[in-house]
C-alpha cells in the first residue's frame, strides 16, 4: 500500500535548501514571535494531519500538512534553532509516511546550518533512526557508531538482542563509564524485557552489578519489582526467596508492594512445607507492617496446620475484620496449607469456611396438583393460589457468589432480610413466584412488583429481565429462558443445552408444549409461562419428586434470585420445584392428555411425506427396509391406536402409556434407528 | 371387531414394543412403579440365575438396605443374561453408541446398549471411527486386562491390533452442570468424560467428592471450590498418561465403559476383518468381546464449503495453538493430536513478534504436523492500533496498520509463499469501532491478506462486506445468518461460535454442534470458543467452565468423549463432502440414471433437519449412497 506520491509535495530538500536560504538572510528581531508561529504552523499541520482520520489511508492527503510546515521555513528572521525545529517537524511528517529518503534528505539540511553541535548530532541520530525505520539497519548502526550514539537503544529497536546484551555489557564492564550510564545499560539488559522469562541471566547480572548501584541508591533495587511479579509469584520460589531480600532493603518501598512480597514468601514457603512455612507464618502473624487480613491470614496458617480446630476458630472469632475480609483470610490460609501438600489440614480449613459461612439452604417451591390451574397471568392474578405459602416463594436472594454475597450483604449473616432493596429514588422492588400444575402442564407465574412501573410501561426507565433456567430432575438437560420487562418475548429455544432424541424434547411455541405471557398488572408487571407435560411425557413426577428452577430478576438494583445464584447457568445453586397432592388418578389423568397427543404426533410422524413414510416410497426410500423393519413396527403401532378412546379404561391408559406412547412420540427417532441397525448389519454381514 | 378382541391384539402388539435398542438420552428416569417392579422380580431372578458369580451377587442384595437402583440394575442385567447368551465368568458386556446423549454413569443400566453384541465399525481408509463398550462385573475384580487382538479378513489380510486403540472412560467430578453447558457452577457431579490408558491417573473419591491427579507417586487434589483451588500444572513432569491400556478395576454391579478407536490406514484394504477385545479378570474366565469392522473402499475428502465443492471448509478452533515451546516434549504430540482429531487449520502460532528462529520451528511444526497451510486463519495484529471506541483511526494508526500488513505479508510470503492468512483485529467490537476499523481492514485486503472478526449481527450489518473470516455470535442452526453473510459474495469463511462455547461434555452434542448442523445450515467454517489447555478442576475460574476438549499432560493431551465427538462431526461433513462430490460427477455425467441418482442423493442431504436427525443413521446413509453412486460411475 503506497500513499498517493502526486498529492505529495516536490522532493522537499529542493525546497527546504530554498527555504534554509532565504531564511539566513532574514533579521533577528522575530525570534520569538517566530517561536510562536512555528508553533502555531507546527498545530496547525498536525490538525490538519489529524483531520485526515476517518479515511481510508490512500486517501490521507498530506500536501496541506506540508505546505502548513513550508511556511513556517518561510518565517522572516529564523534563527539557526528555529529552522532545525522546523526541519525536524517536516522530516518527522515525511518519515510518519514512511517516505524515508525525504525524511533523511530533510534532516540532513540541518547538518548544514549554522548551530551547535548537539543539534547536529540530533541531525544525525534522526538520520539514523530513518534507517532503522526503513529496515536499514547496519546503516543506522554505523552512523551510531560514528556518531556515538546510544547504541543499546538501537538495538532495542532493531530487536538484536545479542548485540544489546554486548553493547550493555561493554558499558557495565566500563569501570570509567558514569553511573548513571551503567545503571542505564544495566536496566536494559534483554533479561529485564517484559517478554523475557531467563531467571538465569537476571540473577546473574543482579548479583554481578546489583550490589554496586545500591550503594549510591538502595532504591534501585525496586527496578526488580517487576520481574518479581512476572517471574517469581506464583511460579518460581526459588526466584521469590532469592529476590525478597533484595526488595525489602528498598526504603521505599510501598506497603502494597511489601505485602505483595511477603504473601510471595508464605506461598515460596508452602512449597517447602512443614517448619519452613509455620516459621514464615509465625513471622508474618505479628509482622505490624502488613494489613490484618494478611495477618490473620497466616495467623489461620499456624492454627490451621494444628490438628486441633480451635485456633482456628479462636482466630476467626478475634478477628474485627469484616466477614467477607475474614472469609478470604481462611481461604487464602487453606490456600496456602493445600499448595504445601497438607491437604488433610487444608480440607479442614475448608470445612471450617464451609462451617462459618454456609451457602444458603437449596430453596424450593411446591407445586401442587390443582384442576384448574391458572393459564395466564390474568387467571394467576385472580387466583387464590397467591396467597397459598407453600406454593409462594420470594426472588430475594442476591444475585452473587459467596464472597461476594459476604461482602454486599454482610448483616445478612447475622439473619437481616435483604429481600428487597433500594434504588436511587425509594423504589421497592419485589418478586413472588408462584407454581402449579395441572392434567396440561406446569405452570409458573412470577409477579414482579415496581412501584415505578408507570416509567417502565411508557418506555422512559428501564425495567430490567428475567433470566430463568428449568430442568425435569438432576441429570437432566435444561432449559434456559430470558424476559425483558415489560413486554419480552420468550424464546424457549435461545440457548439449547441438548439436541431433541427420544428422551429430551425442546419446548415449543409453534406446538404449544411451551406459552408464555407477559404483561403490565397492578404495581408491576407478571410473567407466565407454561411447559406441557408432553415434555416429560418420559419422567413425570410423583409426590417429592424435585425438579429445578431457577429465576434471577435483573432489576435496577442489581440481581435477586429464587435459588440464589452464584452465578449464571449456575445449577448447583438452583431451586427446587417439589411436586406434591399428585394422586394416582391424577397422575392417570396427566397420561390420558400425553395419549392423545402421542397419536397426533404419530399420525403425523408416519405420512409419507415425513421420512418415517418416505421410506416406503420406491424410488426415495427403501422398500426393503420399509417392508422389514418399518411396516411392522407401524402395523402394531396402528393396532394399538385402536386402543385410543375418549372413554379408554384407566388400566387401558397405563398399559397404553408405558409400552406405545414412547414409540408414538419418537417414531422418527426409532425408525431412525431401526435405520442405522439395519444398515449397519448389511453393511457388516458375510465374508 | 369386539372391541375386548381389538384390546387383547393391542395387548400382545404392545408387549413387543419396548426395545432397549431404540432408547437413549442424558440419563434414564424409571417411574417408581418399574423400580418397585424390578425389586420384586429380584428373588424370582436370583431362583433363575445359574452362573454363579451372578448368582451370588444377586442373593447379596436381598436385604432391605441395598439401595433401589443396585437392585434394579442387576435385576436387568439378569434379565439380558437370561435371555441372551453368554459364556461362564462375571464379566457381561453391552455394545453402545459411542458418540451419544447418554451419560454412562456407573450405576446407569446403558438402555441403548446391546447385551454382549458385537462392536461394529465402518470406516474410510485414512479414518479413525470409534465404537464403545460398557462392562458389568458381578464380583470386584481388581486387574482387569483388556486385550484388542488383530482383525483378519477372508482374505487373510490383517488390521494390526496396533490400530486399534481402546480406552477407559474415566467417569470424573465435573462442574454441577457439567454434560450440559459451559458455564461454571459451584457444585460437582460425576460426569463421563475422560479417554484413559491408565485410570489412575485420575483417582475420584467419591466419599468426599474429589477428584486427584498422579503426578508420579504423589496426589494432587483438583477440584476444590475456586477460593480454595491450587493451580496445577498438568505439565509437570510424571503427569502423563500410559502408552498402553492398563489393566482396570471393575466394582461388582458397575457399568463401566471403554471407547475403541480403530484407524484404517490408506494402505488398509478394503474389506470385512473380524476379531475380538479380550477381557481377562484374574483367576477367573475370559470374556470377549468380538469386533466386526468393514473398510470402506476410499478415502474421505477434506469437508468442502457446502455451498462451493471448490472452497475448502475451514476447521479451526480459537486459542488451539499450544501455548508451549516446541522443544517442549508435549508440543508435537499436542499438535499431532489435534490434526489426527480433524483440526484442519491451525498455526503456526508465530507473528510478527515471534523472534525469527522461533518462528522457523513453530511454521516446521505445524507443517509436520499436517495441518492446513492455506488458508490461515490465526494470523494477529502485532499490537493494538487505535482506541477501543469509535473514535476515527489517524493517519498514524493506518500508517503502523499499513507496515504491519506489509511485515505480514513478508511473513507469510517467507512462510508459505502466498498471503491468503486471515489476520484479526479486535474481537466482539462495539458497532462504532466496527465502523471506524474499516479503513485499516482495507489495508489487509490491500497486502492481499484476509481479515478477521469475531462478533454479532452489527459485524455484518456495518462491515460485511470488508470480512473473510468471521466467526458470528450464535447457533450453528442459524441458516440465515450463514445465507446472508454468502449473498455477500466475498465467498468469506463464516462459523457459529458461542452458543454454545466449548465446554459440554456431551459428544453427541459437540459432534452436531460442530459436524452437519452447521454445515446444513450453510456455514462454511468451523471456529468456536475455544480450545482451553485447562485448568483441570472445573471449578478454578469464575461464570465460564474451562473450555476444555482435549486435557494436557506433560507428554501431550488426553482425548475425552466430546473430542471425539468433534472429529466424528468433522468426518460426517467428509462424508457428505464425498456424496456431495460424487453427486456432482453424476450430475453432470450424460446418464440420465446417474444424473437422477445425483440430484436424489443431493435431495436428501438438502431434506435434512440438522438439529434432530440421527447422526449415526445419516452417517451410515451417506456411506450407502457413496457406494450406490460409485457403483454408477462404474
Amino acid at each position: 500500500m503506497m500513499i498517493k506520491k502526486s498529492k505529495i509535495l516536490p522532493p522537499a530538500f529542493a525546497v527546504v535548501a530554498l527555504l534554509v536560504a532565504s531564511v539566513a538572510d532574514a533579521q533577528a528581531p522575530n525570534q520569538s514571535a517566530n517561536v510562536q508561529q512555528i508553533e502555531a504552523l507546527s498545530k496547525e499541520a498536525d490538525a490538519q494531519v489529524a483531520a485526515l482520520a476517518g479515511k481510508n489511508l490512500s486517501d490521507m492527503d498530506l500536501s496541506a500538512a506540508h505546505a502548513t510546515l513550508a511556511k513556517a521555513l518561510q518565517l522572516p528572521g529564523l534563527t539557526g534553532p528555529e529552522q532545525v525545529n522546523v526541519l525536524r517537524k517536516i522530516g518527522q511528517l515525511y518519515q510518519r509516511a514512511d517516505q524515508f529518503k525525504e525524511a533523511r534528505d530533510t534532516f540532513e539540511k540541518i547538518k548544514s546550518l549554522d548551530v551547535p553541535d548537539h543539534l547536529k548530532r540530533e541531525a544525525d541520530r534522526l538520520v539514523a533512526d530513518v534507517y532503522a525505520a526503513e529496515g536499514r539497519g547496519q546503516e543506522a548502526i554505523e552512523l551510531y557508531r560514528k556518531h556515538k550514539l546510544d547504541l543499546i537503544g538501537l538495538y532495542q529497536k532493531l530487536g538484536d538482542d545479542d548485540a544489546r546484551q554486548a553493547e550493555c555489557m561493554a558499558v557495565l564492564n566500563n569501570a570509567d563509564a558514569p553511573d548513571a550510564q551503567r545503571w542505564s545499560a544495566f536496566t536494559r539488559l534483554p533479561c529485564w524485557d517484559w517478554r523475557s522469562d531467563d531467571t538465569a541471566a537476571l540473577r546473574a547480572a543482579v548479583e554481578k552489578f546489583m550490589p554496586a548501584f545500591l550503594e549510591k541508591e538502595p532504591n534501585r533495587a525496586l527496578h526488580l519489582m517487576r520481574k518479581f511479579e512476572s517471574q517469581g509469584i506464583g511460579k518460581d520460589p526459588a526466584f521469590v526467596r532469592w529476590a525478597a531480600p533484595t526488595l525489602l532493603k528498598a526504603p521505599r518501598l510501598t506497603d502494597q508492594d511489601y505485602r505483595k512480597i511477603k504473601s510471595a514468601l508464605l506461598a515460596a514457603a508452602a512449597s517447602s512445607g512443614g517448619d519452613a512455612l509455620v516459621a514464615e507464618a509465625k513471622s508474618l502473624s505479628s509482622d505490624e507492617r502488613l494489613d490484618d487480613e494478611m495477618r490473620l491470614w497466616a495467623r489461620l496458617v499456624v492454627a490451621g496446620l494444628g490438628e486441633s480446630p480451635e485456633p482456628v476458630a479462636a482466630a476467626v472469632k478475634e478477628s474485627v475484620l469484616p466477614a467477607a475480609q475474614t472469609a478470604a483470610a481462611v481461604a487464602n490460609a487453606a490456600r496456602t496449607i493445600l499448595s504445601s501438600g497438607n491437604e488433610p489440614a487444608g480440607r479442614r480449613l475448608e470445612a471450617f469456611y464451609d462451617q462459618t459461612w454456609p451457602r444458603p439452604a437449596r430453596a424450593e417451591i411446591v407445586c401442587k396438583y390443582i384442576d384448574d390451574a391458572p393459564f395466564d397471568v390474568g387467571s394467576w392474578i385472580a387466583s387464590p393460589l397467591l396467597k397459598d405459602k407453600k406454593s409462594t416463594a420470594s426472588l430475594n436472594r442476591p444475585y452473587g457468589d459467596n464472597l461476594k454475597f459476604l461482602l454486599e450483604t454482610d448483616s445478612a449473616v447475622m439473619g437481616r432480610n435483604t429481600s428487597a432493596e433500594k434504588d436511587g429514588e425509594g423504589t421497592v422492588e419485589r418478586t413472588d413466584f408462584h407454581t402449579a400444575c395441572d392434567d396440561d402442564g406446569i405452570h409458573l407465574f412470577l409477579r414482579a412488583h415496581d412501584t415505578r412501573a408507570a416509567e417502565v410501561a411508557r418506555g422512559t426507565l428501564g425495567g430490567g429481565s428475567f433470566e430463568m433456567y428449568f430442568a425435569p430432575g438432576a441429570h437432566q438437560a435444561y432449559y434456559t429462558f430470558l424476559a425483558d420487562l415489560p413486554k419480552g418475548k420468550i424464546d424457549p429455544q435461545g440457548f439449547i443445552t441438548m439436541y431433541e432424541n427420544p428422551m429430551f424434547r425442546l419446548p415449543s411455541l409453534e406446538n404449544e408444549t411451551f406459552r408464555t405471557q407477559t404483561q403490565a398488572v397492578e404495581g408491576g408487571f407478571g410473567l407466565y409461562m407454561f411447559l406441557s407435560w408432553e415434555l416429560f411425557y418420559d419422567k413425570l413426577p410423583s409426590n417429592g419428586t424435585r425438579w429445578q428452577f431457577e429465576s434471577i430478576r435483573w432489576t435496577r438494583n442489581g440481581g435477586y434470585s429464587f435459588g440464589g445464584s452464584e452465578s449464571v447457568h449456575n445449577r448447583s445453586s438452583f431451586g427446587d420445584i417439589v411436586f406434591d397432592g399428585l394422586s394416582p388418578q391424577q397422575l392417570t389423568a396427566i397420561k390420558r392428555t400425553i395419549v392423545f397427543s402421542a397419536v397426533k404426533k404419530y399420525r403425523e410422524a408416519k405420512r409419507s411425506t415425513e421420512p418415517v413414510g418416505n421410506w416406503a416410497d420406491p424410488v426415495l426410500g427403501d422398500p426393503a427396509f420399509h417392508a422389514a423393519k418399518v411396516a411392522p413396527l407401524l402395523e402394531r403401532l396402528d393396532a394399538a391406536v385402536l386402543l385410543v378412546k375418549a372413554d379408554m379404561s384407566d388400566a387401558d391408559v397405563e398399559k397404553v402409556f408405558s409400552e406405545a406412547v414412547p414409540l408414538w412420540m419418537e417414531l422418527p427417532h426409532h425408525v431412525a434407528a431401526l435405520r442405522a441397525a439395519y444398515l449397519q448389519d448389511v453393511m457388516l454381514a458375510g465374508e | 371387531m369386539k372391541r375386548e378382541v381389538v384390546r387383547d391384539l393391542c395387548m400382545s402388539v404392545l408387549a413387543g414394543l419396548a426395545s432397549p435398542l431404540m432408547l437413549w438420552a442424558q440419563t434414564e428416569v424409571l417411574p417408581p412403579e418399574r423400580i418397585a417392579d424390578y425389586q420384586r422380580h429380584l428373588s424370582d431372578i436370583v431362583q433363575r440365575t445359574s452362573e454363579p458369580l451372578h448368582k451370588a451377587y444377586l442373593q447379596s442384595l436381598q436385604n432391605a438396605d441395598t439401595p433401589a437402583i443396585t437392585v434394579t440394575n442387576a435385576v436387568r442385567v439378569a434379565q439380558d443374561i437370561e435371555a441372551g447368551k453368554r459364556g461362564p465368568g462375571p464379566i457381561v458386556h453391552y455394545a453402545v453408541p459411542a458418540i451419544s446423549d447418554v451419560m454412562r454413569l456407573p450405576d446407569a443400566y446403558p438402555v441403548d446398549g446391546r447385551f454382549n453384541a458385537p462392536l461394529g465399525i465402518v470406516l474410510a481408509r485414512d479414518e479413525y471411527e470409534p465404537a464403545s463398550f460398557v462392562l458389568y462385573s458381578a464380583a470386584d475384580l481388581d486387574q482387569v486386562t483388556l486385550t484388542p487382538g488383530e482383525l483378519k479378513n477372508a482374505a487373510g489380510d490383517v488390521l494390526p491390533a496396533g490400530q486399534l486403540d481402546l480406552k477407559v472412560v474415566k467417569v470424573w467430578y465435573q462442574g454441577g452442570n457439567g454434560w450440559f453447558s459451559y458455564f461454571t457452577d459451584v457444585g460437582l457431579e460425576l460426569v463421563p468424560e475422560l479417554l484413559l490408558k491408565d485410570e489412575s491417573l485420575v483417582r475420584v473419591d467419591r466419599q468426599t467428592g474429589s477428584n486427584y491427579a498422579r503426578v508420579g507417586e504423589r496426589e494432587v487434589w483438583i477440584s476444590a471450590p475456586r477460593v480454595f483451588d491450587v493451580a496445577f500444572d498438568p505439565y509437570t513432569p510424571g503427569f502423563a498418561d500410559a502408552e498402553q491400556l492398563q489393566p482396570v478395576r471393575l466394582n461388582k454391579g458397575e457399568f463401566k465403559q471403554f471407547f475403541l478407536t480403530v484407524h484404517a490406514t490408506r494402505d488398509t484394504k478394503p474389506g470385512l476383518y473380524r476379531g475380538a477385545i479380550t477381557a481377562t479378570p484374574q483367576g477367573h474366565p475370559a470374556h470377549s468381546l468380538p469386533v466386526a469392522v468393514r473398510v470402506l473402499p476410499f478415502e474421505l475428502p477434506l469437508p468442502k464449503s457446502p455451498a462451493d465443492l471448490q472452497q475448502d471448509y475451514v476447521v479451526t478452533l480459537m486459542t488451539a495453538w499450544p501455548k508451549l515451546s516446541p522443544d517442549h516434549p508435549a508440543f508435537m504430540p499436542t499438535l499431532r493430536n489435534l490434526r489426527a482429531h480433524n483440526l484442519l487449520h491451525l498455526g503456526p502460532g508465530a507473528g510478527l513478534t515471534t523472534p525469527p528462529d522461533l518462528a522457523a520451528k513453530q511454521v516446521k511444526a505445524m507443517k509436520e504436523a499436517g495441518f492446513q497451510t492455506k488458508p490461515i486463519i490465526g494470523g494477529t495484529m502485532p499490537g493494538w492500533i487505535g482506541t477501543h471506541d469509535g473514535k476515527p483511526l489517524t493517519f498514524d494508526d493506518l500508517m503502523t496498520a499499513n507496515r504491519a500488513a506489509r511485515d505480514l505479508r513478508d511473513f507469510y510470503m517467507k512462510h508459505f509463499g502466498h498471503t491468503d492468512a486471515a489476520i484479526s483485529h479486535g474481537d466482539e467490537q462495539a458497532s462504532p469501532w466496527v465502523v471506524k476499523t474499516r479503513p485499516l481492514w482495507r489495508i489487509l485486503n490491500e497486502h492481499g491478506l484476509k481479515t478477521n472478526l469475531a462478533g454479532h449481527e452489527h459485524v455484518f450489518t456495518k462491515a460485511g462486506y470488508t470480512m473473510d473470516v468471521h466467526p458470528t455470535a450464535g447457533m450453528p442452526s442459524d441458516a440465515k445468518s450463514a445465507r446472508r453473510w454468502h449473498d455477500i459474495g466475498s465467498a468469506a469463511y463464516v462459523s457459529f461460535y458461542a452458543s454454545q462455547h466449548n465446554g459440554s461434555e456431551n459428544p453427541s452434542f459437540v459432534r452436531r454442534q460442530h459436524g452437519l448442523l452447521g454445515y446444513l445450515s450453510g456455514f462454511n467454517m468451523i471456529n468456536n470458543y475455544e480450545f482451553a489447555y485447562g485448568p483441570w478442576n472445573d471449578r478454578a475460574v469464575e461464570l465460564y467452565k474451562p473450555m476444555v476438549l482435549a486435557y494436557p499432560t506433560s507428554a501431550g493431551l488426553v482425548d475425552t468423549l466430546a473430542w471425539e465427538g468433534f472429529r466424528e462431526g468433522v468426518d460426517d461433513m467428509r462424508y457428505a463432502t464425498k456424496l456431495k462430490q460424487l453427486a456432482q460427477e453424476a450430475i453432470t455425467s450424460d446418464n440420465l440414471d446417474r444424473i437422477y441418482a445425483g440430484r436424489q442423493a443431493r435431495q436428501w442431504l438438502a431434506s435434512l433437519d440438522g438439529e434432530r436427525v440421527d447422526l449415526n443413521a445419516v452417517r451410515l446413509e451417506m456411506i450407502q449412497k457413496i457406494l450406490r453412486l460409485s457403483e454408477l460411475s462404474k
